[in-house]
Parts: structure tokens; sequence; C-alpha cells
């Protein structure tokens, strides 16, 4: 088989397989479940194996596919092709997010199990891991742009999924809404790259080959534009409103779009454009930053939450946090491998919690949920695995790539940020033991439903993944060769931090993270600290962001549109007009005082022409004479 | 008869035809089908045999009225193609959708004669010829409100009409003025567009000449201030003829600047250029933002309408290559979309009898297929990818940057403008528990889908492989670039 066939494969099986759904739950009504089945696992199922094999090769040989579909657009210098390419990063990226895919896919057929609306589901799970793939195999910046742009949209139709409730769909509509907000930082960013560098092409190669044409200060403009869309994407601050209201979607698409793959994009463009963001220290920083006050906001909120899929929103937001601070200072496959191992794990967690909340008729507050431990006990056992892992407790696979944003922050030299991944990462274990403590450990017990196999199973294998993914990058100090790392690729910054430093700083911080657990334990297990927590502080109310967004943002607009549209349009411009119009009329009403049918009038008039004509002839004869 | 004059006068005719003779509405419907249809297949031919690479095809010149050089001359290139192919599609897909609900002769007798003088409009390049059609195409409209229309019906054609009249008059006279100049530099009369160009003229002149042709336009497409008749008439007509009006009449508007203004008046459209790009940029985001607190459908579509037509006249005003293929491009997709969308706002009043959003909700529960479509040309509105109008915005927005950084980012927000009431209307019409109004909403019958799915089939193809659609409009771009820059060189 030829190499691009592979790659047209790999990215169509989904889309083909979302089209077949969708035609037959459009046409046809009481299809079969098993049918939608069989197909969506088709389409999800023949694109893991591809990029399991494809990233293979690229591991193994270094070899470079690439394959070319057609030219999108070709005017003047704007040529755009529909081409793909998997080089070293796009395989990695596969690597994760097919495999993921096609676990959740499974879970989903045990999730949705005898939905009405199991079809429609499926059509737009597979198109959505389409545009995923189209967004990381994209071999120039527009076509990812357009994955970029599908994943948001599909992410809005399953958002909204059952959208009897309407504020479902609310919800799905700030996510788009707001993930635009962040495109339009990034087509901007995209338009000033081909005015600067277009003309020498518009592939990645292209571009980032020729970005040292372009002045510094337009440079860190094209980059800080770039990462307001990661911003949007990848749910920072100040746009990652619309991630935790996203939780109104079904389970699987939590696990799915909003923890393993899609928010994942903005931590893969950065990583795309890294020889640009090398150029422009300025806003690798500004990008530290942001990622630095993401993880510590969304920790310190996901404290205070109840809700069990919001904790781990807020997880995810913080956790990317973690990856754009690793980023920001220069250590791009450090970063990677955190969203590798992340993916797996937050993909258990999210997959867990929808298992739970299948199990226990749709309860989603962690108050209601307590003593659930005895009638899930395979569920129990991998949650608590998954949350072990996300603490990075050694040695399971975060504590390699947590450890290393750590130690990567620390050796960069910017102590501020070290404190705070430090600070973040210790409230990580405290929500997240917080969330185990008070669902499994209690003195009251409930009993619910059991979860069927297809959830069950999938989970197992994300449990092992998520116990074992950090071998593939052990560092040297575990006698490793960061194995990840060197198959990137990517121009990392270089760190040098001393074998006793390292050793130093992962044993302080596993001691700390076992001190929190404890302290969790204390204070949440078999107690009832929980109930007296208020769910009306500042920090439960995540800081009242919200309510400013929409007194400063939506409420202002409206007050513009009415003001557009009554005062502006309709008062002044459109009672101009008609006023023009009747002002026409009472001249009308003058002249027709003149035209009243009196026949003396009329003989006046005569008069009044008559005498003037004379006046006339004699003025041309005098003038004449 | 020749290409050309078929897609003119075979709809005009058959329209006078009916007019004449009193018959069942059922043989004036099926002619209206054969007649469409007829036009339909001549420009599916035209459109095969049109050679992107030539300059003005398929030219027809007659001599109609010697002493004063007013001459039968029709041609098409790149940018007439756009509305020559959206004028012969759109009109029998109308007729599919709506021949169950309307049975009035005039109805059907008004589409055709306006489908003839849209058609006769956007192909003359004699000045005369142009104002007779664009005066032609205004009556049938005209009467369509007026006798089918809602609401204060008969206020609001005559103001729609002597607004529009107004434009168009003053038009005449700036073309009666620079056919006058012409005899006076070159001793014959000639409103052929390609004699008049080489007229030369003061700057006043030209600049006075230019507002009353942009008079006509602004008011017809319309650009701020100049909207104010838009909402209500959008409210108070038929379906038929909002579509003709949103998806074909104010893209003559756009088209026409380029036609004429930029033929005639190179060098001054090019230096008041900077004033239309703010005023359309303004339009942009002042009619979005208006479109939000509507809840009468057909008003917030109206503005949304308006908002995209001012993006276009700012493509056009970038006057680059981008600029003026992503207009020409948006015409086109704009016109698919908003004629599906008001389709579908028809098809919701049928059966509901209502257009304000807040009454309604819980469409998708009930009829899905209807829900999909809605929501889909909703979003190719919105400009999601893999739509026309994504293409078309892109290439837009890269003129804009090219143009001028500022002018770029303003041009951009043209992604997040439409979307803050778009999703708000599919919210609140299609999602949420059916409520009384739509619980018995009956789902998309089979001649509605006949009528809707190649739309959206065109617009998908559109968005997906722009390339094949483009390759036709953009060696006319390049000429009239090349145009634009031939007079400097020479300097």
């Amino acid at each position: 088989m030829s190499d691009s066939l592979l790659l047209n494969i790999l990215l169509l099986s989904p889309l083909l397989s979302a089209t077949l759904i969708f035609l037959l739950n459009i046409s046809i009504a009481g299809v079969k479940q098993y049918i939608y089945t069989f197909l969506a696992l088709m389409g999800s199922g023949i694109s893991a194996l591809l990029a399991l094999y494809i990233s293979y090769f690229s591991y193994a040989e270094n070899q470079v596919l690439g394959s070319h579909l057609f030219t999108w657009l070709s005017i003047e210098n704007f040529i755009v092709e529909v081409a793909l390419k998997a080089d070293a990063l796009s395989s990695f990226m596969i690597l994760f997010i097919a495999p993921v895919s096609f676990l959740i896919h499974v879970y989903a057929t045990g999730y949705m199990n005898k939905d009405k609306s199991y079809g429609r589901f499926f059509a737009y799970f597979n198109l959505f891991i389409f545009f995923m793939f189209l967004l990381v195999l994209a071999d120039n910046p527009i076509i990812m742009f357009i994955g970029w742009e599908g994943v948001g949209l599909t992410s809005y139709a399953l958002v909204g999924f059952y959208f009897e409730d309407i504020k479902n769909t609310y919800a799905g509509n700030k996510a788009f809404i707001v993930n635009r907000v962040g495109d339009f930082g990034f087509l901007s960013a995209l338009m000033l790259l081909f005015i600067e560098v277009g003309s020498g092409g518009l592939s990645f190669d292209a571009i980032l080959s020729n970005i040292g044409q372009i002045e510094p200060s337009m440079l860190s403009l094209i980059a800080f534009l770039l990462f307001v869309g990661a911003m949007g994407k990848s749910a920072q601050i100040p746009l990652f409103v619309w991630l935790p209201d996203a939780m109104a979607g079904p389970t699987p698409v939590s696990a799915l779009i909003h923890a393993a793959t899609m928010v994942t994009a903005g931590v893969y463009m950065v990583a795309r454009f890294a020889p640009l963001y090398n150029l422009t220290l300025d806003v690798s920083l500004f990008i530290a930053y942001i990622g630095a006050f993401s993880a510590l906001f969304a920790a310190i909120v996901a404290t205070r939450q109840f809700d069990i899929k919001k904790i781990l929103a807020y997880s995810t937001i913080s956790q990317l946090g973690f990856m754009f601070m690793a980023l920001g200072v220069g250590a791009y496959s450090t970063a990677l491998f955190h969203m590798f191992t992340h993916s797996f794990f937050k993909a258990l967690l999210f997959m867990g919690a929808g298992a739970i909340i299948v199990a226990f008729h749709h309860k989603q507050d962690i108050r209601e949920l307590r003593g659930i431990r005895e009638s899930i006990p395979a569920l129990f056992v991998m949650m608590f695995i998954a949350t072990l892992t996300i603490s990075a407790i050694p040695p399971l696979s975060a504590f390699f790539s947590k450890d290393a944003i750590m130690s990567a922050l620390y050796a960069s030299g910017h102590i501020e940020l070290f404190i705070i991944a430090l600070v973040a990462s210790l409230l990580t274990v405290f929500y997240m033991f917080r969330l185990i403590f008070v669902v499994f450990y209690s003195k009251v017990k409930q009993a619910g439903a059991s979860n069927s196999r297809s959830m069950i199973y999938p989970m197992a294998v994300l449990t092992i993944l998520s116990i074992f993914a950090g071998l593939l990058n052990v560092p040297e100090i575990f006698g490793g060769n960061l194995n990840i790392s060197n198959w990137l690729n990517i121009l990392d910054k270089q760190f040098f931090i001393s074998h006793s430093d390292e050793i130093i700083l992962m044993s302080v911080n596993t001691l700390l993270i076992i001190g929190v657990i404890f302290y969790t334990y204390k204070r949440y297990a078999y107690s009832d600290t929980i109930e007296k927590e208020s769910e009306h502080s500042l920090v439960a109310n995540k800081f009242y962001i919200d309510e400013i967004y929409s007194a400063v943002i939506v409420k202002p607009l409206y007050a513009l549109s009415v003001i557009f549209d009554k005062n502006i349009s309709h008062h002044l411009i459109d009672n101009t007009i008609h006023r023009l119009a009747l002002y026409y009329e009472k001249l009308g009403v003058v002249f027709s005082y003149s035209e009243n049918g009196n026949v003396r009038y009329y003989a006046l008039y005569m008069l009044f022409g008559v005498v003037s004509g004379f006046t006339y002839l004699y003025i041309l004869l005098r003038a004449a004479l | 008869m020749s290409t050309l004059s078929i897609l003119i006068f075979l709809p005009i005719a058959t329209a006078l035809f009916l007019f004449f003779i009193r018959i069942n509405i059922q043989i004036v419907k099926v002619l209206y089908m054969v007649v469409t249809s007829i036009i339909l297949y001549v420009a599916l031919k035209l459109y095969i045999d049109f050679d992107p690479n030539a300059p003005m095809q398929f030219v027809e010149y007659k001599v109609w009225i010697r002493e004063y050089g007013i001459n039968y001359f029709v041609g098409v290139d790149g940018v007439s193609l756009g509305i020559v192919m959206m004028n012969a599609i759109l009109m029998p897909l109308i007729a599919i959708a709506l021949y169950k609900q309307r049975d009035k002769h005039g109805y059907w007798i008004h589409l055709l004669f306006v489908q003839g003088g849209i058609m006769g409009a956007v192909l003359s390049l004699d000045l005369m010829l142009f104002y007779l059609f664009w005066e032609i195409m205004l009556l049938p409209i005209f009467f369509m409100i007026g006798l089918f229309g809602y609401g204060r019906k008969n206020f609001i054609t005559m103001k729609f009409n002597m607004y529009t009249i107004l434009g168009s008059l003053v038009m005449l006279i700036a073309i009666l003025y620079i056919a006058v100049q012409y005899k006076e530099q070159f001793g014959v009369y000639s409103f052929s567009l390609f004699e008049l160009k080489n007229i030369t003229l003061s700057s006043t002149q030209s600049i006075l000449v230019f507002s009353g042709f942009m008079l006509a336009f602004a008011i017809k497409i319309p650009i701020f201030p100049f909207h104010t008749w838009l909402t209500e008439t959008y409210r108070s007509a038929p379906t038929g003829a909002v579509i003709v009006m949103s998806a074909l009449m104010a893209k003559l508007g756009t088209y026409a600047i380029w036609r004429f203004l930029f033929t005639l008046f190179s060098d001054t459209s090019h230096e008041v250029a900077p004033y239309f790009i703010a005023l359309g940029l303004f339009g942009l985001i002042f009619f979005g933002i208006s479109a939000m607190y509507q809840t009468h459908l057909k008003k917030m579509f109206a503005l949304s309408s308006a908002s995209h037509l001012s993006l276009i006249v700012v493509g056009f005003f970038i006057y680059d290559v981008y600029g003026l293929v992503g207009s020409s491009y948006l015409m086109v997709a704009h016109a698919l979309s908003s004629a599906a969308l008001f389709l579908m706002v028809g098809m919701l009043f049928e059966r509901t009898k209502t257009h304000y959003i807040d009454s309604l909700g819980g469409i998708a529960k009930v009829a899905p297929r209807f829900a999909l479509f809605f929501a889909f040309f909703a979003l190719s509105i919105v400009g999601v990818p893999l739509t026309a109008g994504f293409v078309a915005e892109v290439l837009i927005i890269l003129g804009a940057f090219n143009y001028n950084i500022y002018i770029g980012f303003i041009t951009a927000t043209t992604i997040l403008i439409a979307m803050l009431f778009m999703f708000k209307v599919i919210s609140k019409v299609l999602f949420g528990e059916p409520n009384e109004v739509t619980k018995d909403f009956q789902d998309l019958r089979m001649h509605e889908l006949f009528a809707l799915v190649p739309l959206a089939l065109l617009v998908l193809a559109m968005g997906i492989f722009p390339n094949y659609f483009i390759k036709n409009i953009e060696p006319t771009a390049q000429f009239y670039i090349l145009e634009k820059e031939a007079p400097k060189n020479d300097k």
C-alpha cells in the first residue's frame, strides 16, 4: 500500500462512516442500533490501527508520510493545497488521539445504549475525529484552521446534544462563540503570516523556514495572535469560560473532546510553531504566565466545586495550564509528553465519572454520590489509579511528565513560575482526592446499577496506559533515554539541572503530595466536611467570572443593539426620511391653495403671465435697441 | 436567438403572455416551471461553454436607437456569471418549494418577469439598457409586496419604491450627463460601457457622477445610512419576493459597483475607496449588532443580509484580487444561503403562522429534517468551514490584511458578527421543548426537500472545492486589477 493511501484512509474512514450513519439516520427511521455501532467502530477502529502503524514507522524509521489530495484554492500566491503530512509531531499526535478516540467510541456504545439519538451521536462523534485528524495532519495552517474550526463545530453540536433542555444548547453556543473569539486571533495571524512570507509557499516547512525574514515586532504580533487561538481552544484565561459549561454534553463527549483531544489542539499548535516561538521570547514568557495563572486559578476553583464533571473540567484547564507553562519556557516536548499522558488519565477519569453517573441515576453532585465504593469496586480501583496518576505519584505516567515540567520550570530560572506550578499541583492532589474521598469513603452506603462491559473494558485499557505510558519517556536520571523527546526532535530549549537537584526536587515534591493526600483523607473521608462547604463563596462561584463577562461584554452588546436599531436606524435616520417626505407633502398643500378651482384666480394668473411676458419682451427690445 | 437573449427575454415574454391571457393557475405554474427549467438548462450550458480566460463573452450587439447611440449590447464575464447562475438556479427551486402555497396568477407572473429583469440588468453593457432593466426588475417586486405581502404592505411597498426610484433617477441623470460629455468630446452620443470609459472628466465632475451612480447602488444594497427601508420591506414581502430581493437584487447593487463604477471611474473609485471601506466596515458591525435584539425572524435575517452585503462592498473597494474574488464568491455563497433561509422562514410561517423567535422552539424534536437544514444554512451564513461562505470570508479578510493591517482586523470581526445572533436563533427556534405553536410542526415534505437539497449540496461543494468555481472568476478579477494599475504605470 502506498504511503499516501494510508494517510488518506486514516483521514477519510471516520468521515465515510459519519456520512453513512448520517444518511441512514436521516433517511430511514428505526435502523437497528448494531448497524450504527458497527459503522462507528469501523470508522474509528480503522484509523486507530493505521495511526499505530504510521506512528510506529515514524518512530522506528523516521519516515515522513505525505499525501496530496487536491488544490483547495489557488489565486495568485495564495495557493492552498489539501495536503497531509505525518512527520514526527503529527505521528505523535495521532498515536494517542486515534486509539483514545477508538476506546471512547467503544465506551460510548455502552454509555449511549438505547438512546433514541444513538445514530446522530455517532455521526457527530466520527465527524469529530475526522476534523481532529485534519487538524493534526494538515500540512499547511489554512487546512489546519479548517480542522480547528471543524472540531469546534462538532463540539458545539455535541455539547448541545440533548437539545430538549435549551440550557445545553446555550452551553454549546457559548463554547462555539468563545472559541471563535480565539479563532479570530488565529485567522488574523495566518493572514499576516501569508502576507509576510506567503510567496514562499504555505506549507508549515516553507513558512517556518522563512520566518527569519519577518521583522521582530510583526513576528511577536503573529505569535501572540496564534496564541489567542490556542487560548480559546485550550481554555486558558481569559477564554476558558466555555469549558466548564461544555460539561452539559454527554460524558463520552467530555472525555473525548474536552479532555483528551480537542482541548490539546492549542498545545499542538504552539508546538507546531515552535521555531516561531523560539524567536519571540516575550510572547513565550507571556504564554508561560497565562498557563501559570490558568493552572492556579482553575485548581483553586476546582477545590470548591460539587459537580463531579465540573471538577474534572477545571482540572483539565489546570493541567493544560501546566502544558502551556512548559511551552512558554521552551520545553516543547515536555509539554507534549504531558499532553500524551494527560489524555489517558483524564479520559479515564471522565469515563469513570460517566460510568458513575449512569450507574447512579444521573446524579452528578458528589454530595449525593457518597458511599458507592462497594457497589462498583472495579470503577473505584480505576478511578483511584487515575487519581494517583494525576497527582504524579511515582512511577505512574504523569509522574514522569509532570516532573519533567517541574524540572524545566525550575531550570529555566523562572522561580515564580515554578512556585505557582508547585502550588497548583498540590491543589490538584487536594481537589482530586477530595473527590475520591467524598465519593468512595463514606459512612452512608448506596447501591447502583452495574455498568456494561463495553464501558468497563476501554477503561481498563486506559488504566494500563495511565500506569505505564510514562515509560516511553523516562528521563536519563532513571536510566531512560527520553525516547519520545528524541523522536519529536523539536527545537527544545536545553536546560541543565544537576542530578542531585533533580532528585531533591522529585523527593520533596512526592513527599508534599503524600502529605496533601493524608490531609485530604483526614478532612473528607468518613466525615461530613463536604456538607459544610458553602456553595456561595467567592471560589465556589468561580470568582464571578461569568457574571463579570456578562456585565462587561454581553449586556453592553445588547444595549448597543437597541441603540443601533431603535435610536439610530429608526428614530434618527428613518424619521428624518419620513419627515422629508412629509415636507414634500406639505409643499403640495401649499401649492394646492393656488389650485382652488376659482375661475377668478386663474384669470389673475393669466394676467400675471401676460404682464411678465410683456415685461420680458420689453426688456429684450430695449436691449436690442 | 442567441443564449443571452433567451435568458433575458424568454421569462419576460412568457410573463407578458400570461399576463394577457387568463388561464388556469395550474397551467401558469407548469409554464413557470417549464420556462425556468429552460432558463436553467441554457444557463448551465452557458456555464459549461464559458471560457474563464476570455474577457467579455457571448456578446450580442444590435443597433437600437442609432442617433443617440443606444444599443442592445449584452455580454457575460466572470462576475456576472455568478449572478446569472444564481438567478437561473433559484427561480425553479422557489417554485418547487412554494407551489402549494401560492395560488395567485400574479405571484408567478411577477416572479418570471423579475427573473428576466435581473438577467437583463446583469448582462447589459449599455448604460441605457441597464437603466431600463434596473427599473423593470423593481416593478414586479412593488406589486408582489403590495398584493401578496403582510402587515402595512401598501405603505411599505410605496416607501420602498419611492426610495429606490429616487436612487435610480439620480443615476439616470448621471448616465445622461456622461453621455452628453461623451458627445462633447467625441462628437457622437454613446451609452456603451466600453466607449464611455474613454471620456475624461475633471475630478469634481467624476466625483459627482460617481455619487449619482453610487446613490442608486447604495440604496439597493443597502449601505448605511440608506438601509431604513430594508427591515420593514423584508418583513412585509412574501417569500418569493424576499428571496429575489436578498439573494439577487441586493447583489446586483454590489455587482453594479464593480461593473460600472470600476470600469467608468477607475481612478475616482480608487480615490474614494477608503471612505467606502470605512462605511462598509461600519455597516458590517452596525447591522450585525442591530440584528442581535430583533425578535422577528425576517427582520433579523434582513439585517444579517445587510451586514454581509456591507462586507461584499468592503471586499470590492479593497480592490485587490483577493478582495474582488472573495466578494464575488460571497455574492454567490450568500445568495444560496440566504435564499434557502428565507425559503425555510416561509415554510416556518406557513406551518406556525408566526415569525417571532420567542414563540417558536422545540422544532428539532418534532421535525429533525427541517432542523437539520435550518441549522445548516444558518451556520453557512456564519461561515463555518466546508461552506462556501468560509472561503469567501477568508479571501476578503486576506485582501483586507493585504490592504492595511487595521482594516484587516476590523474585517476579520466578520467571523464573530453573524454568530452574535445566529446561534441564539438556532437555539430559540429549533431547540428546547416543543410548545403549543410547534408541537404539530410538520417535517419537510418531499417537494421542499427537492428545493433545499440542491442548495445545500451547492453550498458544500463551493466550500470544499472552491478552486473549481473560483477559476471562473479569477481571470476577470485579474483583468480589472491590471486595468487599475495600467494608468499608474503610464505616469
